[in-house]
């Protein structure tokens, strides 16, 4: 390929943009509102997954003692959990600092413990941390039979939920893609069409004369997927205005929720929209000038 | 040059267009493809230029067998024909001069070459004072002039003409006849489908006459050759 038909590539394609502007805006549009709404669905999902694993990360088992147990009994207890068999380490957590670290976690909205300080409603708790998460059931079994311990809680159940929930809205990802994929190609390919129409006879002459078929191509592949990158740029812009946003607001109203920083995350997201962007262009236009390469 | 072995061309509607025609065209000829519209004609140069190919038969061009040839090698033997239609076939947004550039950019050939062959192939065809004007200010002789140089820009081994002259009037048709027995004299072959026999008579030529997609008759300059 000689730079001079490069330049010329990109001079038919410009022209040819400036000459059809209203399906330039359509494309671009649809392309950039498929990858706002693919973008979101894949942030939100992604985020889920970070939570779950964050869940994951903290699995561990809580054992609640009964309300009137007696000082000396609790050090018996922590020293008992701390030989069953698989158990990493095990934390003591008083109904006073439960009650600090729920104040911590309301943030701002604290004020609603107010009145609790004196008539404490928590109950004192043991947080069993264990060294391998698939035993976590056994381990919760041996605790639940140690003698006054009320109740036994673990993350599983939690963390199943969200797994599930996040496997169901991959799937419906998975469609949606493919639907909006497919409007946006088809709008980008009518497009591209129009332009080839317009240019109909000059690509027949281009044929007759013998110019390859990829020499042909090039303005119209340029042109697609310069529209397709334009729409997933923009859509990245937004995308990153707008999770900044709420990742900041996250950070300030609701912290003890993770979430993932717009740093690498979303970077690596629009580099990735990006190409698809192009792909889309590129293969649009490849389809919709089959039929004239036939000469 | 060209020769046309046994070549036949059936249509997926059962429609025969050419029925076994064999024909032998020698470097320099002129040679007239004669008949009524829809005998074959422009069958024979669709098969040449590849947009169809024969159910049976060889076409052979330069001594290479053509109608095999692969999708990919399609634009490259197109570059050894030229093509003038009865159309003319010009671009309304572009010059004369950008017109018969154009042919010559969209096969990459350089700058340069294209700055020294175009003013020479307009002067061939009496256009370089007019090498400004659009198509549209053109009267049809001259439009089909610059589709000459258009077709030769590419330094063609065969010229091929499809009804050069059916949208001229008379005094412009033998205008362009001139032109390109001019350029057969050059040493250019030509090859031109027609069904004026006035024309034919004007300019003594062979002549092939195809009917119902059968070669009927192949007349050289002075009687009837096989």
């Amino acid at each position: 390929m000689k730079i001079k038909s490069v330049s010329y590539y990109f001079k038919e394609a410009f022209q040819d943009m400036r000459h059809n502007k209203s399906m330039l805006l359509a494309s671009v549009g649809i392309t950039l509102v498929m990858f706002v709404i693919m973008g979101f669905f894949f942030l939100f999902t992604s985020n889920l997954n970070y939570m779950i694993k964050d869940e994951e990360q903290k699995l561990q088992i809580t054992a609640f003692l009964r309300d009137d147990i007696e000082t000396e009994r609790i050090q018996a207890i922590e020293q008992e959990l701390s030989e069953i068999e698989g158990v990493r380490r095990v934390y003591f957590v008083s109904n006073q600092e439960a009650l600090e670290r729920l104040s911590e976690r309301l943030g701002k909205r604290k004020g609603l413990l107010t009145g609790y300080e004196e008539d404490n409603p928590l109950r004192h708790s043991f947080e069993i941390y264990v060294k391998k998460s698939n035993e976590v059931p056994q381990i919760a079994q041996v605790t639940e039979t140690i003698r006054d311990i009320a109740e036994v809680r673990f993350g599983r159940d939690e963390v199943e939920k969200l797994t599930r929930l996040s496997t169901s809205l991959r799937i419906g990802m998975f469609f949606l893609a493919v639907g909006l994929s497919a409007s946006s190609l088809l709008v980008l390919m009518n497009t591209i069409r129009l332009t080839i129409d317009a240019r109909g006879e000059e690509i027949q002459i281009m044929k007759y004369v013998g110019a390859s078929d990829w020499f042909i191509r090039w303005p119209f592949l340029l042109q697609g997927m310069i529209l397709g990158l334009l729409g997933a740029l923009i859509a990245g812009l937004i995308l990153l205005a707008l999770y900044s946003r709420l990742y900041a607001y996250v950070i300030r109203e609701i912290p003890f929720l993770p979430m993932l920083p717009a740093n690498p995350h979303l970077f690596n997201l629009i580099q990735i929209i990006a190409l698809g962007g192009l792909a889309i262009g590129f293969f649009g236009s490849m389809i919709s000038l089959g039929k004239y390469l036939k000469v | 040059m060209l020769t046309f072995d046994s070549v036949t061309k059936t249509f997926e509607n059962q429609v025969c267009a050419l029925d076994n025609v064999s024909f032998n065209i020698k470097r320099g000829e002129f040679v007239y493809i004669m008949g009524p519209s829809g005998a074959g004609k422009s069958t024979i140069f669709r098969l040449l230029t590849l947009e169809e190919r024969p159910t049976s038969g060889q076409i052979i061009l330069e001594n290479q067998v053509i109608n095999t040839l692969r999708r990919s090698r399609v634009a490259a033997l197109r570059r050894r024909l030229g093509v003038v239609f009865q159309d003319f076939r010009l671009l309304p947004n572009k010059t004369v001069y950008e017109n018969v550039a154009f042919a010559m950019k969209v096969v990459e050939a350089s700058e340069t070459h294209i700055k020294e062959r175009v003013p020479l192939l307009l002067e061939l065809v009496r256009l370089l004072p007019r090498k400004d004007s659009y198509p549209d200010q053109l009267s049809g002789g001259e439009q089909q002039r610059v589709a000459i140089a258009r077709a030769l820009a590419n330094d063609p081994g065969i010229l091929i003409c499809d009804e050069p002259t059916r949208n001229l009037d008379s005094a412009t048709a033998k205008e362009i006849m001139r032109l390109l027995n001019l350029v057969n004299e050059r040493g250019m072959t030509v090859l031109m489908a027609t069904h004026d026999r006035e024309m034919v008579n004007f300019m003594q030529q062979r002549m092939i006459i195809i009917e119902s997609g059968k070669k009927v008759l192949d007349q050289t300059k002075g009687g009837v050759s096989s």
